[in-house]
């Protein structure tokens, strides 16, 4: 349906029966449609470039329904800087509105809840929203926005300049909700009208088409400006996004909201950043743009300082690079509802976090752009989780809480990420989400643990025990004449047992038994095999000496010893003892047990050591690395802290 | 189920790495051998070291062992 432009008389057409104002491409004005005629709201403000991907008429697909972008109306946010909601027109003749701030995108539709009060919704709370079933949400942030640029067929009376109270809202997993509660003035709100949907990437809208090219893969294009006090190009490489921007050349702080505007002029700061502004690294197959330098600062027992490099993608938003004692960490924002910022141990994507320090962190410098309205000397509340590598960073201020979540990141990682450009410091210490690479040590110790058990009960429920012979056999000196051909002289005597049988498959233990008192035997035995005629020897002293000396009683050596062999072939065996023994000691007998299927103590022991020491040796490295890791921390798990 | 947004990121974990593996190859292969030495006998020691004449157990002052021989111990304390 046309009408002519009540302002200009230029053509204006409404393409949709349900769409309520056009902004005339010809004379800017907002033009409503009535019953029969129409009539202007006022000429709307030209529109911030905002570098966003999005188009008019573009088209694409959502949950398998079409719509076409037919609208796009920009409002002034209370913090300053602008955010664009677009309008898709879908084929189902439902309404989408597809809000997008600093780069993220949120589709959300128009939905009948529950009523809420204005003071429900302070940032931090959480409601319940009719969201395809009663469902929780957190709120992000309120404020007043004002309605301010506009383009194309808008759903709703649009105002140029009407100021309405909102709220934002969302899950924490996607989820997303806007409330509008009007006029600001009305205190309460009684007009609301709730939007609810969730985030969408531009690939998942599958967009195309529409008054220029959809790119969301588009390289940055910085906007050069002048500085208004020396007059140094300054290139403002997130144009609708950054609020502040500090000339490089004179450290003059700038507003960006409109004209350049000078704020402040900061200390020259020589200190070198790391990461130069303007260069380009590549994280989570995004390539994010150097776009600006926080350096913050705590004072505790001492002075501690880190950097914040901003990074932006137009598609993707902004990302921090956090650069701690050499140690990096890559940091994204978390929507409210993501984490429980008031949890002692707070959990995201089924992590638990444990506290390791909170701290009042200033801002002490600023180079480059930033998006929001940042001053030097401006301080949050910080409270820092780990979950290594991950660190959950909780900032919380009079008017909001932000929640973000950083991964840590070698150097080699983020020198790779630059394309191998820089050159960066080894960290110094332990970083407090540095990974102990290691880690799955505990439970491998754990495994093994377990495993050892498991090897002992084995080990006992496969000893037999089982005993073979059992005898008290008589020495006898072999014929003198053997001897002396032998040439052999002194006390030796010689024994076969009788013939035992052994199985296969179990150790032999050969005990051997003699009553000596003060003195000792020597043996050297064979176990023969009766049928083959193979023998193994072995040779054993068996000593004892006892007395009693200086009022006390003292004993060494045994009456008793062990001989061991490993599995023989199966069949009948014999021993054959050759007994030396001292002078006069006239030993004239010795005891031989022989058993098979034997546990061996000796085993265990070597067993135990040989998966022992590497254990604890795994496990005390991981256990100083940790502690390294909470020496700064005033949270340290018992074992970990400083001694003091 | 861990449901995040579409830009949420996901929180890495740190895998089994090579030293663990090691590790872990090792200890379950000491282990291992702990009990294969319970079901086949194994011992720390020789097995059949010589063989002896058949008319042993008839002569028993020809034949001697090779301790007998070279041990050279002649006890005591």
């Amino acid at each position: 349906m046309k009408f002519a432009c009540p302002t200009c008389g230029a053509d204006v057409e409404f393409r949709f029966d349900d769409s309520f104002v056009r902004v005339c491409g010809s004379c800017q004005a907002a033009v409503l449609r009535g019953d029969r005629s129409v009539e202007t709201l006022g000429k709307v403000a030209d529109l911030v470039p905002t570098g966003s991907p999005l188009a008019l008429f573009a088209d694409g697909r959502f949950a398998g329904v079409g719509f076409i972008v037919v609208g796009r109306a920009q409002y002034k946010h209370p913090a300053g800087g602008v955010w664009d909601e677009w309008f898709a027109k879908f084929d189902d003749g439902r309404w989408g509105w597809l809000a997008e701030a600093q780069g993220r995108f949120y589709l959300t539709f128009e939905t009948a809840s529950k009523p809420l009060w204005w003071s429900q919704v302070t940032p931090g709370a959480t409601v319940t929203l009719e969201d395809d079933g009663a469902r929780s949400y957190t709120v992000g942030e309120r404020g007043v926005g004002e309605l301010a640029g506009a383009q194309g067929e808008i759903p709703f009376r649009f105002t140029p300049g009407r100021r309405f109270a909102f709220a934002d809202l969302a899950d924490g997993r996607g989820r997303f909700a806007t409330i509008d509660f009007g006029d600001p003035d009305d205190s309460g709100g009684k007009e609301q009208t709730f939007y609810l949907g969730r985030q969408v990437t531009l690939a998942e809208l599958g967009l195309s088409g529409g008054e220029q090219a959809i790119d969301a893969a588009a390289p940055l294009a910085a906007k050069r400006l002048s500085c208004p006090n020396c007059g140094g190009a300054i290139d403002l490489r997130a144009p609708g996004a950054s609020l502040r921007v500090v000339c490089a050349f004179c450290s003059t702080m700038l507003s960006c909201e409109g004209e350049l505007a000078i704020l402040a002029t900061l200390e020259p700061d020589p200190d070198p950043a790391r990461l130069p502004l303007g260069s380009v690294g590549r994280f989570d197959d995004v390539d994010y743009t150097v776009i600006g330098r926080i350096r913050r600062a705590v004072r505790d027992d001492g002075l501690f300082t880190w950097n914040e490099y901003l990074l932006y993608a137009p598609a993707a938003g902004f990302r921090w690079l956090v650069d701690s004692d050499g140690h990096w960490s890559f940091v994204t924002t978390l929507p409210p509802g993501a984490v429980d910022a008031n949890s002692v141990a707070p959990t995201y994507d089924g992590r638990s976090f444990r506290r390791y320090d909170e701290a009042h962190a200033v801002v002490e410098r600023v180079w480059g752009e930033c998006y929001w309205r940042v001053e030097v000397g401006e301080v949050v509340r910080a409270a820092d989780y780990i979950a290594p590598p991950a660190m959950l960073s909780i900032e919380t201020s009079d008017t909001e809480v932000n929640a973000s979540l950083g991964i840590y990141k070698t150097p080699a990682e983020v020198v790779a990420a630059f394309g191998g450009k820089l050159e960066l410091p080894s960290p110094t210490g332990v970083g407090a989400a540095q990974p102990f690479k290691h880690k799955r040590i505990v439970a491998a110790v754990g495994l093994v643990a377990i495993a050892f058990v498991a090897a002992l009960i084995t080990r006992v429920s496969l000893a037999s025990n089982r005993q073979a012979y059992q005898a008290d056999l008589v020495l006898e000196a072999p014929p003198a004449e053997a001897l002396a051909e032998a040439g052999i002289s002194g006390d030796h005597r010689l024994v076969f047992s009788d013939s035992f049988e052994l199985r296969g498959n179990a150790n032999v233990e050969i005990q051997l038994r003699a009553d000596v008192q003060n003195n000792w035997i020597f043996v050297a035995g064979d176990l023969i095999h009766e049928e083959s005629g193979q023998l193994q020897t072995f040779e054993q002293e068996i000593s004892y000496y006892h007395g009693y000396e200086g009022g006390e009683s003292w004993s060494e050596g045994r009456r008793s010893a062990r001989v061991y062999f490993p599995a023989v072939s199966p069949g009948r065996y014999l021993l054959r003892l050759e007994v030396q023994q001292a002078p006069a000691s006239n030993i004239t007998g010795i005891g031989v047990t022989v058993r098979q299927g034997v546990l061996r103590g000796r085993h265990m022991l070597i067993a135990g050591l040989a998966v022992g020491i590497p254990s604890l040796l795994l496990v005390l490295w991981y256990w100083w690395f940790e502690r390294r890791r909470w020496r700064n921390s005033d949270h340290a798990p018992p074992g970990l802290g400083s001694s003091e | 189920m861990n449901e995040r947004g579409p830009d949420q990121p996901q929180v890495p974990t740190i895998g089994w790495s090579w030293l663990v593996k090691i590790y872990l190859v090792l200890a379950l292969g000491a282990l291992g051998a702990f009990v294969a030495a319970g079901i086949f006998g194994w011992e720390f020691r020789d097995g059949v070291v010589d063989r002896a004449p058949g008319s042993a157990r008839q002569s028993p002052g020809g034949y001697r062992t090779y301790h007998f021989w070279h041990s050279g111990y002649h006890g005591g304390k």
